[in-house]
């Protein structure tokens, strides 16, 4: 009871933090519009994408764009010294990873909210939209993208090259989410029935478990300042 | 043709070693001679 | 016999067992019906990935002993196992799309066995780089560690879901198809003990050095 009402807390405070500012939010959507607009006009302007390349290029954007949210997460704490004040606060280490993967997605959800309708202006036209199964992948690739994420833009964060490092340490490990979520997704936008996702999802789900467990246990080790 | 691509393989994998074992033995070296610097100056630094 | 101390037995041992194995391989092997003389890659092939895999598992059990010992040797058998391992499974890369190209008529395809490799290098050599930004050893070396347990959790994911991507395989070599006679199973065998002592001899030397260096840099940082 004590440490959700301390995850709650330091999630309030990093929402307000962002709700004040605005600096990821705007720069996620803003970046991943972006991204979007230069897709549809490299794909050929006026041509139609089949559902296999539109999810493809929905995940392209989705996962660069939080990319930038993920790196302002920690590198903010450290900037300001603020990890030593965390560290020594009555928090764990463990809570401290809950409430940035609660940060993180909750931040990716939000940018979600203009990149999907985005996405479908720009490549909607042919391909038959449902929502309520897409849902369940957006959600089980934030998940398992903010759990593996906080876990290395700790790391990053402790180095000289963070914005750098992210990328090129974050993706090969969520590169199997990323190819079960495309693969997903392209078979909500061909109209497949629910049932089919469900090879898809499971693997995605059992990702987010262990990582979600290996990333509470080991975050402890990469936030500790020696 | 397939020759080719044994050839070109078995040599890939042996250059690829023993390039290797050059860059750590290079290495080595360096370090060895870091060492002596080392050890040269401490000792003048004691007499 | 003096010269036979415990420093140049596996570099001996591997030079020796490799020439037996080249020797091998292009005298003693038949030559494989359908694939023809391509096949005999394969006798380096396995035992290159063979090695390569056991260098991430050594670097995973490394990373683990650090995080709970925080001992130098271990960030030193961290460090060596996994540049060892990036080294071992580009050539796994390089000659498996050479055997590839002749027999599937293309250099990739998304097979869950070449597709794991790929990631496992990707995330190891992400590792190094990982290495190469860190100044402070006692951060370098935890980094590093978690990265290597997390990288080699993710395989089996992996591998798992590469299945699951194309839903229709190339067909692939199985084991069973290849048709190892005694000749051939032989020669992969000395090839394997090839390997496996090239491996250890590689590995203790690689350790060795990156123990040097950590004492030399200590002992400037002393003197300071």
């Amino acid at each position: 009871m004590k440490s959700l009402r301390q995850i709650r807390f330091l999630l309030d405070k990093d929402l307000r933090i962002e709700l004040r500012k605005k600096e990821s939010l705007v720069s996620m959507a803003f970046f991943g519009a972006l991204i979007l607009v230069m897709l549809n006009i490299s794909s050929g302007i006026g041509r139609q994408v089949d559902a296999e390349t539109g999810a493809g290029i929905l995940w392209v954007a989705i996962i660069f764009s939080s990319v930038l949210g993920l790196g302002r997460v920690f590198s903010r704490e450290k900037e300001n010294g603020c990890v030593a004040a965390l560290l020594i606060s009555p928090v764990t280490p463990g809570e401290i990873f809950v409430a940035k993967t609660l940060v993180n997605f909750t931040l990716m959800l939000l940018s979600e909210l203009v990149l999907v309708p985005v996405f479908y202006v720009l490549f909607g036209a042919q391909l038959s939209f449902s929502l309520l199964t897409l849902l369940p992948v957006l959600l089980l690739v934030n998940l398992g993208f903010s759990t593996t994420g906080t876990l290395i833009s700790a790391i990053s964060a402790g180095t000289r090259r963070n914005e750098v490092l992210l990328p090129i340490l974050l993706f090969p490990l969520i590169l199997p989410l990323t190819a079960l979520a495309v693969k997903a997704t392209a078979a909500t936008m061909a109209a497949k029935p629910f049932a089919e996702l469900l090879p898809q999802l499971e693997p995605m789900f059992a990702f987010c478990v262990i990582f979600s467990a290996v990333g509470y246990l080991l975050f402890p080790f990469t936030i500790r300042e020696d | 043709m397939k020759d080719t691509f044994l050839i070109i393989a078995y040599m890939a994998i042996w250059i690829g070693l023993s390039g290797y074992v050059a860059t750590l033995a290079h290495q080595q070296r360096k370090l060895s001679l870091r060492i002596d610097i080392l050890h040269k100056r401490f000792k003048a630094e004691e007499d | 016999m003096s010269a036979l101390n415990r420093s140049t037995i596996f570099p001996g041992l591997s030079a020796l067992l490799i020439s037996a194995a080249i020797g091998m391989v292009f005298f003693y092997a038949p030559l494989e019906k359908t694939m023809g003389s391509v096949q005999k890659i394969f006798y380096f092939h396995l035992p290159l990935a063979l090695t390569a895999f056991l260098s991430f598992f050594v670097a995973f059990i490394s990373g683990i002993m650090y995080l709970r010992s925080r001992k130098r040797i271990w960030d030193a058998r961290l460090a060596s196992s996994v540049e060892i391992g990036v080294v071992l499974t580009t050539l796994v890369l390089i000659t498996g799309s050479l055997w590839g190209k002749p027999i599937w008529n293309t250099y990739w395809t998304w097979d869950p066995r070449l597709t794991t490799s790929l990631i496992l290098w990707f995330i190891f050599a992400s590792c190094l780089i990982l290495r190469s930004a860190v100044d402070d050893e006692g951060k370098r070396a935890t980094y590093s560690a978690v990265l290597a347990i997390v990288g080699f959790i993710d395989v089996p994911i992996v591998f798992l879901s590469a299945r699951l991507w194309r839903s229709i395989h190339p067909t692939v070599i199985r084991a069973d198809s290849i048709g190892l006679e005694f000749s051939m199973l032989m020669t992969l065998l000395v090839c394997m003990a090839a390997m496996l002592a090239f491996w250890v001899g590689l590995y203790k030397f690689r350790v060795s050095l990156q123990l040097q260096e950590a004492e030399v840099n200590d002992l400037i940082n002393q003197k300071r």
